[in-house]
């Protein structure tokens, strides 16, 4: 007997398989809503999201934006922290960080400074490495909503944070490659196998890649038929006690109601506040990983490049840390992080401004270690614009902006 | 390696293919070395400990049937070996502390100064390899290839979290080997899926959910709670009869059977019906295993009554080495006496055993013992036994929670994230009718006679569900930590 003739019986029942039917139904309905995305016809788009992170908040206004900023403010939550805080002050007034994404202060401050009317926009996201910085700026930062500067303030941890996974694992990461996959990066950006696997499937599968869709869809009518059940602003505000929502934030991705984060501005009770976050920086910097610091200086670079590659003026700004925060760093990290921050800029046109100064920011300025409050962010924006303004290299990209 | 994760959507596929491709010779050693190697992914070390075991055992079992006078030496052995190994792994700190309590005032016993992994599954092949050398003693015959041996105590499929089985059922299969069937995938993949839909649709959207009661039940009013423990009674079944339903799954594309582990337990009319329902070859296990041998109930009530208590308050502590474990335990092992006793009354006044009988009797029944069973979950859930006191006392006084500026007797209805909080009180109501609805199925064979093609759209629903909604971070089986 061949082995085709003993293959035959088998071949006969596998026809007759319920499983595989579904399986080739499942391939079928796979190649369908490929062909329908292809064709426009695909219902979701990739700003439609189940959950509502920060870089989802900014990155929806940003789209609804009609004019192209002149400045994109980039950074992680130090960066965040000073905008909110700063606008919180300068207008005495509380500040969403969900749906506020410029800085009133500094376009005041630099109307003043040069004369002219900048506008921004802020692109600094929590938790923001750089090479979110680069996904960001390579994806969203393109074409008609091409900014014409962009101030990255950055800090070590964007260089080298042990609460890392993977550059892909970010929330920001996993956001922007719903917009446009970045290509050149998809895979080196994965450390493991079965991450790489998990990528190679999603592009082998349109339903698998396209599971944040459904995950929408589905949350979409839930929301719906909440609504209709007498659930008020189940579409949009959150009111859930807050151990509650961190609670849920161990298992469930990054999610937060437009009300959720409020940045007041400075009152008589706060002024005193100071939380000791130093047991977090330490477990970030616990063991300097070589790896990791050298994968995103090269991400910094590739940014600072790409800038360069498109005519956008860049300003690095080194964040203002407190001296504990440094002091918790592997010995020689923010030397080499100097060090390396000034050779890129040097080599890629772009313009680095220490803000680390601790005569400008004593410690009452901070929230924690490493974040401004209301008070410094607004001291923050009145030190950058002179700085922007004092410097003349600076001034002079400043004024070529316009 | 769990069951919901793209390493195992690869890794059985893999093994599968190379089962079948095999020559008949090499599928035993094939199904031993993938099982060790799914073992090992999770702390490759802890193989020793498997591997150590089932050499130890396969020779104990061959020594008790082959000794003439020493059976009962050997059997001792054996059972002490494989006690004192989950003992020192699982209940080494329960009874450090519980000693250090309890000779404080005389004695300071000190802290045990090293740490103690528990490795994955222990309690489950410890039970098995239990079962095995007291059956043999019995007199069952010992299991002659130890390779069939090794793979009865390490068969990936039911490696973690069971079922027990029952090596008189399972080894058998091995020296019958099945043949290659397409049939095979069409009883295992739908299983597979069944069981992928229960615990990363339901079980984990619910873990959600009742993790904020559990672990905040002060911000929560009486009535919340009742609703936290409803969910956690369905995230309990849903979480281990989904994993049982994978492990039996994915034994049927090998063609092995493994024992069901479930029977629609909360349509169960008693306490003693729903053990027969829930977990199934655990408690057949403890009644084999330590009722029986304990006398079982050929005896006084009294005596009857300790063997209850006592195996079930072993049984709750087999479930973990804590206090609200062993009050866990215990309260099933009293509600077992209560209901025998119960049993006993009924018999006596016919009118009581018309009316238990009766429709609207055995539907009470079942309402009130899905309500017994319920307070057992509390017990068990929480994470201390303070926090199950809190809860408890909640629920029974309808305890209501300040509010803004009023108390209010739920708070649930005003939490509107994460969805499932406002969608738990939509999703309880479906599971609850759709176990009676199953309950009802499966007393006709409407799901075997239906047409293949309604057959294979449920296996695509199935599929698309799970491949669209699996959340990203889905917590470990509940059974898992056992």
């Amino acid at each position: 007997m061949t082995r085709l003739q003993e293959a035959k019986p088998h071949l006969q029942k596998l026809a007759k398989s319920y499983v595989a039917w579904a399986l080739l139904a499942l391939v079928g309905l796979d190649v369908s809503c490929r062909i329908a995305d292809h064709f426009g016809v695909w219902p979701v788009t990739a700003y439609d999201a189940a959950h509502r992170s920060t870089v989802f908040w900014a990155a929806k206004d940003f789209k609804e934006e009609k004019r192209t900023p002149d400045i994109t403010l980039m950074g992680s939550s130090l960066m965040m922290a000073a905008v909110h805080g700063g606008d919180a002050t300068y207008q005495n007034a509380s500040q969403k960080v969900a749906l506020h994404h410029k800085s009133s202060l500094l376009e005041d401050l630099l109307r003043k400074k040069f004369h002219t009317d900048y506008s921004t926009f802020s692109f600094s996201l929590s938790g923001e490495m750089a090479s979110d910085a680069y996904v960001l700026a390579d994806t969203l930062l393109t074409g008609e909503k091409q900014p014409k500067a962009i101030i990255y303030g950055i800090a070590p941890r964007d260089l080298m944070d042990n609460a890392l996974k993977s550059p892909a694992s970010t929330e920001i990461f996993r956001f922007v490659s719903r917009v446009k996959d970045p290509t050149d990066v998809a895979i080196p950006a994965r450390n493991t196998f079965w991450s790489v696997a998990e990528y190679g499937l999603g592009k082998l599968s349109f339903l698998y890649e396209h599971r944040p869709d459904f995950l929408f869809l589905q949350h979409d009518a839930t929301k719906e038929i909440l609504a209709h059940l007498g659930y008020k602003d189940i579409k949009d505000e959150v009111h859930t006690t807050y151990e509650i929502r961190r609670q849920a934030f161990i298992e469930l991705p990054e999610d937060s109601g437009p009300n959720e984060v409020v940045v007041h501005p400075p009152s008589a009770s706060s002024a005193n506040e100071y939380s000791d976050n130093l047991p977090e920086y330490r477990y970030r910097y616990s063991s300097f990983k070589e790896k990791q610091f050298k994968e995103q200086v090269s991400y910094l670079e590739r940014f600072l490049a790409l800038g360069q590659e498109r005519g956008i003026k860049i300003i690095l700004v080194n964040m203002p840390l407190t001296k504990d925060n440094v002091d918790t760093m592997p010995a020689g990290f923010y030397d080499r992080y100097m060090k390396t921050i000034g050779d890129l800029c040097s080599k890629h046109q772009a313009q680095l401004l220490d803000l680390n100064t601790p005569a400008d920011f004593p410690k009452r300025y901070f929230a924690d270690s490493a974040h401004l409050n209301s008070q410094g962010g607004e001291r923050f924006f009145e030190v950058l614009s002179e700085r922007l303004f004092d410097d003349s290299q600076v001034a002079s990209t400043m004024r070529g902006i316009k | 390696m769990l069951f919901n994760s793209l390493q195992y959507a690869l890794f059985l596929p893999l093994v599968v293919a190379l089962y079948w491709l095999s020559p008949q010779k090499l599928r035993v050693p094939i199904l031993l070395a993938a099982s060790y190697l799914f073992y090992m992914s999770w702390r490759p070390i802890f193989i020793l400990l498997i591997f150590g075991l089932t050499v130890i055992n396969y020779f104990f079992g061959i020594a008790i049937s082959k000794s003439e006078n020493k059976k009962k030496q050997w059997l001792i052995a054996a059972t002490v070996l494989n006690l004192s190994t989950l003992v020192y792994f699982k209940y080494a700190y329960f009874l450090d502390d519980v000693a250090r309590t309890l000779l404080k005032p005389v004695f300071e016993v000190p802290h045990i100064p090293f740490d103690i992994v528990l490795p994955l599954a222990i309690s489950f092949f410890v039970f098995e390899f239990i079962h095995y050398t007291v059956d043999i003693y019995r007199g069952s015959a010992p299991v002659k290839s130890f390779l069939s041996f090794a793979l009865f105590a390490s068969f990936f499929p039911t490696q973690i979290a069971g079922p027990i089985k029952r090596f008189q059922d399972f080894v058998p299969q091995f020296l019958n080997p099945p043949k290659f069937s397409i049939d095979h995938f069409d009883k295992g993949v739908p299983l597979i899926l069944l069981g992928l839909f229960k615990k990363v649709l339901i079980a984990d959207n619910l873990t959600f959910f009742v993790q904020g009661g559990f672990a905040h039940p002060e911000h929560f009013s009486g009535l919340d709670l009742w609703v936290f423990a409803y969910a956690f009674a369905f995230q309990i079944y849903f979480d281990f009869s989904g994993y049982t339903d994978i492990a039996r799954g994915s034994a049927n594309l090998f063609g092995y059977k493994v024992p069901i582990n479930f029977n629609l337990p909360y349509l169960a009319s008693n306490i003693s019906d729903f053990w027969h329902r829930w977990h199934i070859s655990l408690s057949t296990w403890l009644r084999d295993y330590l009722f029986i041998p304990l006398g079982g109930s050929r005896g006084s009530n009294l005596f009857t009554a300790r063997n209850l208590l006592l195996t079930m308050t072993l049984g709750g502590l087999w479930h973990g080495a804590a206090t609200h474990f062993l009050v866990w335990g215990i309260y099933h092992g009293v509600a077992l006496v209560l209901h025998r006793e119960f049993q006993k009354i009924k018999k006596s006044v016919s009118w009581l055993a018309q009316a238990v009988d009766s429709l609207a009797g055995k539907c009470l029944s079942v309402f009130l013992t899905f309500h017994v069973v319920l307070i057992g979950w509390v017990l068990f859930r929480a994470e201390t036994m303070t926090s199950a006191t809190l809860i408890l006392k909640k629920m029974f006084t309808l305890e209501t929670v300040q509010a803004g500026a009023q108390a209010v007797a739920m708070y649930l209805p005003s939490v509107n994230y994460p969805l499932i909080y406002p969608s738990v009180f939509l999703l309880l109501p479906i599971l609850a009718v759709s176990h009676l609805v199953m309950g009802r199925l499966d007393s006709t064979d409407v799901v075997k006679r239906s047409p293949k093609f309604l057959k294979a759209a449920w296996c695509l629903m199935l599929m698309l569900l799970i491949m669209e909604f699996s959340p990203d971070k889905s917590p470990r089986f509940i059974y898992f930590q056992f």
